[in-house]
């Protein structure tokens, strides 16, 4: 009971006019972003955030959040019509999505991709608004040990998970974490890899690296592409033909409800989010269609499953960052940065803190998940007119976009070199394989990282026993060696294999 | 992949060595026998090391060519550039009229029409004076034009 009285609290809160806007403005530019190909929802909360500078920190997330997941949906508009994902979590959407777009079903694929990503979405709200107060509490008990470890566990699984290879996975987390001591030691007032910068005194600010690796790598990304206009299918969209008809439904509903659990409980772990959700879920909604055959040649239920397990993944990953203060994913690391640069720290104490923002944040995801289906379904022609922009004029206006951000942060020109040189850094990595998206967590988590070891030390009084003598700590950290070591080992099985062929 | 793959372990591998070289010279690893301020990065750049060894070790298995197209160095060139080149004529023109001005300069570098370039120079302009400037109140270093 306690709970609805608290989410009542909560809409109270996101039905202000201004929070309203927020989440409109941020669902909106979310689509958009989403839909361009290569754009993801973190580079979309990156690029967007320094419109949040000065705002009220609950209005600010809300559109954040917003942004998130307008994002997660605005990918299967290019996977549909363009038959290219807007990010990794989008490519599942692809498969099935375009070939309907082809037999002139877009508006059927991309209505039931609205209505799966609302069913999935809305659910995935419900089961947050219970579950991670709950946890919340159950962690409350945390001390310094258990925090380092569920860091370390937290940024090695997303290293090892993330990308083709686990080495470099944890090159780039440990080059972010290498990044985060730069500045002044706050123990010893020492400064730290300065090289007599004033401006590096107090650290580098996520946000400038993070609009280089996601925003300006992924522009020279997009620009380097063969096309300078997107050619997608032409399709006639309107609110009657994107509605789904019974046989679709028939054949869908089974596969959004598992998607939606599978992708809910799959975005709360650390590393794996909607892209692996939407994966499993496809896979397991083709092993159980009474008509796989279908599958890949344009099945309906072949864009509601990895949908709707894509968007549950989205909330799912804000159990992790709200109720634990550990983000799971690039887009959550980006969120956490957001939080605590409006001095909101997340974790199991922002419940009973800060209760109109969390409230108000989870609350306005209803609100929000209803704008997003409301505004696709009515307005989805003009989204899809996104697709119209040549790649030039788009690549220009979002990269002085992004180094206008960059120069609002601190009122600084050299956080706006910062941004271009890892704009240029986050392309080589991009051809090399190495994952930017650990190196963001690391940067974001490395202060709290190392404040939580030298915390623990204290407590011990320099004994480093501590972190494996008490048992949760002991096992975060297993489970932290097991992501990095078993991955590293199924690489090396797969090359042997492939060389023995 | 594979040369480029080694360079970087190797560009890795010093970065590591100068922060482990710095850490304990420099910084000071341990203090009243408690970590330092070295110690934490001192412990990274070990464990960097053996992931960088490890990465040289993988690449042995990679394919080889070249990582880069001419295409993607190109707009790698460019893109990188038109960000200098924005911080240095921010000093001089302001950064409202620097953005404007590059952002231009992309539309027509990118394939952009010259009518393309034209128009987007003053719609930049307004744009993020609107938005930056009365919207956000963020205070833009300005040129000698006042803006």
């Amino acid at each position: 009971m306690e709970t609805l009285e608290l989410l009542i609290n909560g809409f109270a809160v996101a039905l202000q006019g201004q929070s309203l806007l927020a989440c409109l403005i941020g669902v909106i530019g979310g689509v958009i972003i989403g839909a361009l190909p290569g754009l993801g929802p973190s580079t979309g909360v990156a690029v967007l955030l320094p419109l949040t500078f000065g705002r009220n920190p609950t209005t600010a997330i809300i559109m954040l959040a917003g942004i998130y997941y307008g994002a997660m949906f605005g990918g299967a508009i290019s996977s549909t019509l363009i038959n290219t994902p807007g990010d990794s979590a989008a490519v599942m959407t692809c498969v099935d999505g375009h070939p309907l777009a082809q037999q002139g079903r877009a508006g059927a694929a991309l209505g039931m991709a609205s209505l799966a990503s609302f069913i999935g979405g809305t659910i995935s709200i419900i089961i947050f608004t219970f579950l991670a107060p709950k946890l919340a509490e159950a962690v409350l008990w945390f001390g310094p040990p258990e925090y380092f470890a569920l860091m370390v566990m937290g940024l090695s699984t997303v290293s090892g998970l993330t990308g083709k290879s686990p080495f470099k996975g944890m090159a780039s987390m440990l080059v972010g974490l290498a990044l985060s001591t730069v500045g002044v030691d706050l123990v010893t007032g020492k400064p730290r890899f300065c090289f007599g910068r004033p401006e590096l005194f107090s650290g580098i600010e996520f946000i400038t690296v993070a609009l280089g690796l996601f925003g300006i790598a992924e522009l020279i990304n997009l620009a380097a592409g063969e096309s300078g206009q997107l050619k997608r299918t032409e399709v006639k969209l309107s609110f009657r033909n994107m509605l789904p008809n019974k046989e679709d439904w028939g054949h869908s509903w089974p596969h959004i409800l598992r998607g939606t659990f599978l992708g809910f409980f799959i975005g709360m772990l650390p590393g794996a989010g909607g892209t692996i959700a939407s994966f499993i879920s496809y896979s397991m909604a083709k092993r159980r269609s009474k008509r796989p055959e279908l599958f890949g040649k344009g099945a309906i239920e072949g864009v509601a499953a990895p949908e709707s397990a894509n968007n549950a993944a989205s909330v799912g990953a804000f159990v992790p960052l709200l109720a634990l203060g550990v983000p799971g994913s690039a887009t959550t690391a980006v969120l956490l940065g957001a939080l605590m640069m409006f001095n909101l720290r997340p974790g199991p104490l922002i419940f009973q803190r800060a209760p109109e923002f969390v409230w108000g944040l989870i609350a306005s995801m209803y609100v929000g998940n209803v704008m997003l289906v409301a505004l696709l379904l009515l307005f989805i022609a003009a989204f899809v007119r996104v697709l119209d922009t040549p790649v030039h004029l788009l690549v220009a206006s979002v990269f002085v976009l992004i180094l206008a951000g960059s120069f609002s942060l601190n009122v600084g020109i050299f956080e706006v070199g910062i941004t271009v040189a890892f704009g240029a850094i986050g392309y080589v990595m991009k051809r090399l394989e190495y994952p930017p998206a650990p190196l963001v967590l690391a940067l974001v988590l490395g202060h709290m990282l190392e404040n939580s070891f030298r915390q623990s030390l204290i407590m011990s009084r320099g004994d480093m026993s501590i972190f494996f003598t008490r048992p949760l700590s002991l096992i975060l950290l297993a489970v932290a060696v097991a992501a990095v070591v078993i991955p590293a080992i199924r690489n090396y099985q797969r090359a042997s294999a492939s060389r023995s062929i | 992949m594979k040369r480029g793959t080694q360079i970087s372990a190797v560009v890795l591998l010093l970065l590591a060595i100068y922060i482990m070289v710095t850490s304990i010279k420099k910084l000071g690893y341990k203090l009243n026998g408690l970590p330092g301020p070295g110690y934490a990065p001192f412990w990274i750049a070990f464990f960097l090391v053996i992931f960088a060894l490890g990465i040289l070790w993988e690449a042995k298995r990679l394919p080889g060519g070249s990582i880069f197209t001419r295409r993607t160095l190109k707009m790698l060139a460019i893109l990188t550039t038109a960000g200098i080149i924005t911080i240095l004529l921010a000093l001089f023109l302001g950064l409202l009229t620097s953005l404007a001005l590059v952002a231009g300069a992309l539309v027509l570098l990118l394939g952009g029409s010259l009518k393309q370039a034209v128009v987007t120079v003053p719609t930049v302009g307004i744009c993020f004076y609107l938005l930056f400037q009365r919207l956000l109140m963020v205070s833009f270093p300005k040129g000698p034009f006042g803006f």
